[in-house]
């Protein structure tokens, strides 16, 4: 059951309204910010929809986790749409570019491409769907971008990837660069950001 | 060859469509994406491929393509070349787009959205809204000393700096003070080394937790890089030879400013020399601003 819904309004506006958000939530980690352009193709959020519409295409690989749909058919409706307008198609998760995510599924971060010594950037960016930033462990976050430091909850979210993000296995510049969205909302935390917990909730 | 400001003519003339910014939106998705890994690896080269821009290196294609993959209908663009607004290459880029993204243009440091530089950081500090675009025409910091990019590629996986500390040193040997003024080497989140681009020393201390996020685009080698806001960014020196900055015994003969940028001009053929803030729209701001106090002293 193939279903194509509208696209952006306004592909290259709205593309490059979505790009200036992304820019400052990443360069500033742990600010929240509101990409309002498109409704999103469920299973994906509004969020998570418009930065792989704003960013991806033909060039990079896309991984949708089939945590974020209860049956597996359930993401071909995100598949046909994000293939329709951006060209992007399935691509394994150990090759992916952009993977998009469940915070609460068990992950296998290890697997994802963190780059190289020599070549740091040929790593992934996960957009992790996540349950909202009133709920969950609370973090303190400091780093680039931050200044002085940051408290914030990023929604309910797997041991893995909690302990992750309080201690990434991989070591800097190596790493991963993570967008966490909720509807509208996008909160990055880069690999350059230092979490420490404050309370687990 | 034509020159920038011929071509950048030409596109008026021409009654071929371009897109929004010029660049295709494949082309700024690539160039998005490699913005994005710049920030989150501060300091560090990312390489990005593309089309070339209908310009010839050296008028600040690197900063062009930057530019026109973050301009958006709403933002106001500043252009300045070693702080001026005037220069032929900053009214050529300013000219360039506001006729491919009929946005609107500034010389106001303060109003400007998106601000594009050739050698120069503004006197007066940037806020948290503001993006500041450099020209950079040579990245890699660690060319002069290694002309591979295979070997520069290594030094900085490895983190082998100490090359760019031995050539800072043997200034002061031969010199007694470290004589490089330009492109002073600086290290972004205590890891990557890093070309600020040709600008003064001067204006290295607003690299280092400044409120404006930075970019640096290189056409050429197409490489661009990123200095977050809040980011430490330490200018290299040593223990018995601290960094310091140019600093002048007079001040600004036009708006008597004690610290900004000096530049020394001529003023006459009899070889009379002034010295002036390189900035103007800064220079022209406190000027203004005296005028206003004589005028309210008066009144
Ligand atoms: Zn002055």
């Amino acid at each position: 059951m193939q279903h194509i819904e509208s696209g952006f309004i306004d592909g290259i506006h709205n593309a490059q309204q979505c790009f200036r958000y992304i820019l400052k939530a990443l360069s500033e980690p742990g600010t929240e910010v509101t990409l309002n352009k498109h409704p999103g193709f469920s299973p994906l959020n509004a969020a998570t929809s418009q930065i792989i519409m704003s960013l991806c295409d033909q060039q990079t690989g896309v991984y949708l986790s089939s945590a974020l749909a209860e049956s597996r058919d359930g993401l071909e409706h995100a598949w046909h749409n994000l293939a329709f307008h951006n060209g992007v198609s399935s691509t394994p998760m150990e090759q992916a570019d952009y993977l998009v995510v469940s915070g609460t599924e068990d992950l296998n971060l290890q697997s994802i491409k963190a780059g190289t010594d020599a070549s740091p950037e040929l790593s992934a960016s996960v957009l992790v769907q996540t349950t909202g930033f009133d709920k969950g462990p609370r973090f303190r976050l400091s780093g680039p971008g931050i200044k002085h430091s940051v408290e914030l909850q990023l929604g309910d979210l797997s041991d893995n990837l909690v302990d992750y993000l309080l201690k990434p296995s991989h070591r800097y510049p190596l790493g991963i660069d993570f967008m966490f969205c909720h509807q509208q909302s996008l909160v990055a935390i880069s690999r350059t950001t230092k979490l420490e917990l404050i309370s687990c909730m | 060859m034509t020159s920038f400001s011929q071509q950048a003519t030409a596109l008026d003339d021409s009654s071929q469509q371009y897109n929004f910014a010029y660049l295709d939106e494949q082309t700024k998705r690539m160039i998005r994406r490699a913005i994005l890994k710049g920030v989150a690896i501060p300091g560090y080269q990312v390489p990005f491929g593309g089309r070339e821009m209908p310009m010839p290196y050296g008028w600040g294609t690197g900063g062009i393509m930057l530019s026109a993959s973050i301009l958006g209908q709403d933002d106001v663009l500043k252009v300045i070349d070693q702080g001026a607004d005037d220069t032929t290459n900053a009214v050529s880029i300013r000219h360039f787009f506001s006729k491919v993204c009929d946005i609107a243009t500034t010389e106001k440091t303060e109003q400007a959205s998106v601000i594009q530089t050739r050698h120069r950081i503004p006197e007066q500090a940037l806020s948290n809204n503001q993006i500041l675009v450099f020209q950079v025409p040579i990245p890699e910091p660690l060319r002069f000393i290694e002309p591979r990019e295979t070997e520069t590629k290594k030094m900085h996986a490895l983190e082998e700096y100490g090359s760019m500390q031995v050539k800072l040193y043997e200034d002061i040997v031969k010199y007694g003070y470290i004589a490089t003024s330009y492109a002073y080497p600086v290290t972004v989140h205590g890891r990557y080394l890093m070309d600020p681009s040709p600008i003064p020393k001067f204006d290295n201390p607003k690299l280092h937790q400044s409120e404006a996020l930075m970019i640096f685009g290189a056409g050429r080698e197409k490489r661009i890089y990123c200095i977050p806001p809040y980011t430490d960014v330490h200018s290299l020196d040593f223990d018995d030879h601290p960094f310091s900055i140019q600093q002048w015994d007079e001040p600004c003969s036009l708006c008597g400013s004690h610290d900004t940028f000096l530049d020394e001009v001529l003023i006459d053929d009899q070889g009379q020399r002034m010295f002036i803030c390189s900035d103007t729209d800064y220079c022209q701001k406190q000027q203004a601003a005296q005028l206003g106090a004589e005028h309210d002293s008066v009144s």
